[in-house]
């Protein structure tokens, strides 16, 4: 049986918007007062494998490909993330989505040195060398809105460390386009 | 499409550690020992270390766990350690804090200079750091003694002393606590770039870390060994301090 309410629908959709990583979490300038978190450009795709009743299974997978590469090339950082969600149609243009996934966290040096302010002073100071990740599981929620078959736009969460005081909040605000 | 994203970008200045080889604790679990010469002034020193621990152990990309450990004696010459021309480190263990009533004459630095702590004496040998200490400024009449401080900027001090302490220079990014400035905070927090430098050296890997609990830090992708000691002795200033004594003598 197929849900009316999806059957028009595009089921695989490639979006692209801002994520946010530590929204409300680090400082967003001098004073050390949160901010909106760290921004990247984003890309992400996910199809919908219909399971009835207006439910959905709904991989997806979410990638910086812009590394946020420091001014003096200190270092570099992105982010792949994955997700199996659950998704579920609360109208004919309304969704929810509840998931779990994975949030692979990586990071560039340059190695080298250079030199930095140190009080009355100067100093030489080390720059991180190779590439280190870390990875953390995530609980994922969002929303989505479609206005056509083809456009919509989405909000979605990626919580890390949840039960613990760790817990940060990475935050997707996107468009998405139905391909197929 | 490229112009949004090329918009989007954010710039920044990177966060630095204090040798080359990517240099940390071997342990994810780190003690901060307290010296008896800060037992006139702990609760202090316990609210600056309570509020550092918890920001630096929050991380939320990074695995560490820090704690405030024992009192200890330290017998040295402090500045054979962290004075402008010492020539020891600190022994092998955990790291210690210490609070000098001698300041400018154990680090060398001149009295009223506005710098609160410094953290030096570091200890590397096989690619870690095996020693540090964190010297508190207690100096009676000097414009950056702590004791003289709101509670907010002492613990701002601290946690950017126990940043060297774990591993981290400075960083040019003006939001990080590691900026060597910090007279601008009114909050304690990490910046990105905090975030980054902690989890570079201390990376979070789950399952391993839920699993196993505090694991050792394996080693990371660095392609080069043992790191090069930098004999360096970091200084923090905090021109607060010497703003609000200019606007204080510009009163009276
Ligand atoms: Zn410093």
């Amino acid at each position: 049986m197929i849900d009316p309410s999806l059957a028009s629908e595009k089921k695989l959709i490639l979006g692209v918007g801002l994520l946010s990583q530590n929204f409300s979490r680090v400082s967003g300038g001098v004073s050390g007062n949160p901010g909106l978190g760290t921004i990247y450009p984003e890309v992400h795709l996910s199809y919908d494998l219909f399971i009835g009743a207006g439910y959905s299974l709904s991989p997806w997978v979410l990638y910086t490909p812009m590394l946020r590469i420091s001014r003096d090339g200190g270092d570099t950082t992105n982010v792949l993330a994955l997700a199996l969600r659950l998704k579920k149609d609360l109208s004919s243009s309304l969704s929810a989505n509840l998931g779990v996934g994975e949030f692979i966290y990586r990071m560039y040096g340059p190695g080298g040195t250079t030199t930095l302010n140190n009080g009355n002073s100067t100093a030489t100071f080390a720059l991180p060398s190779g590439s280190v990740a870390s990875t953390l599981f995530t609980v994922n929620t969002g929303f989505g809105f479609a206005f056509s078959e083809t456009w919509r736009t989405d909000l979605d969460m990626m919580v890390v460390n949840l039960f613990s005081a760790k817990r940060a909040f990475n935050a997707v605000l996107s468009v998405g386009y139905g391909i197929l | 499409m490229m112009l949004f994203l090329l918009l989007s970008v954010l710039n920044s200045q990177a966060f630095t550690l204090i040798s080359t080889g990517n240099v940390g604790w071997q342990t994810s679990t780190l003690t901060f020992n307290v010296d008896t010469t800060c037992n006139n002034y702990l609760g202090a020193v316990n609210a600056a270390m309570n509020s550092a621990i918890s920001l630096w152990t929050n991380a939320p990309t990074a695995n560490l766990t820090l704690a405030i450990g024992s009192t200890v004696t330290f017998s040295g010459t402090l500045s054979q350690y962290v004075g402008t021309s010492a020539t020891l480190v600190a022994p092998a263990g955990n790291p210690t804090i210490i609070c000098s009533t001698t300041f400018s004459t154990d680090t060398g630095i001149a009295a009223n200079s506005g710098i609160p702590g410094v953290a030096g004496a570091f200890n590397i040998s096989s690619g870690r750091i095996q020693g540090g200490l964190l010297v508190l400024n207690v100096q009676s009449g000097d414009n950056a003694n702590i004791t003289t401080m709101n509670s907010t900027v002492v613990a701002v001090i601290v946690a950017h002393e126990m940043g060297h302490i774990l591993g981290l220079g400075h960083s040019g990014d003006t939001s990080a606590l590691m900026y060597y400035d910090a007279s601008a905070k009114n909050v304690l927090s990490l910046g990105q770039d905090d975030v980054d430098g902690i989890s570079f050296l201390y990376p979070r890997q789950e399952p391993r870390d839920k699993v196993f609990g505090c694991a050792t830090i394996e080693n990371i992708n660095s392609g080069s060994g043992g790191g090069t000691s930098l004999p360096l002795l970091f200084e923090f200033v905090l021109l607060l301090t010497i703003i609000r004594l200019g606007i204080r003598n510009a009163k009276t």
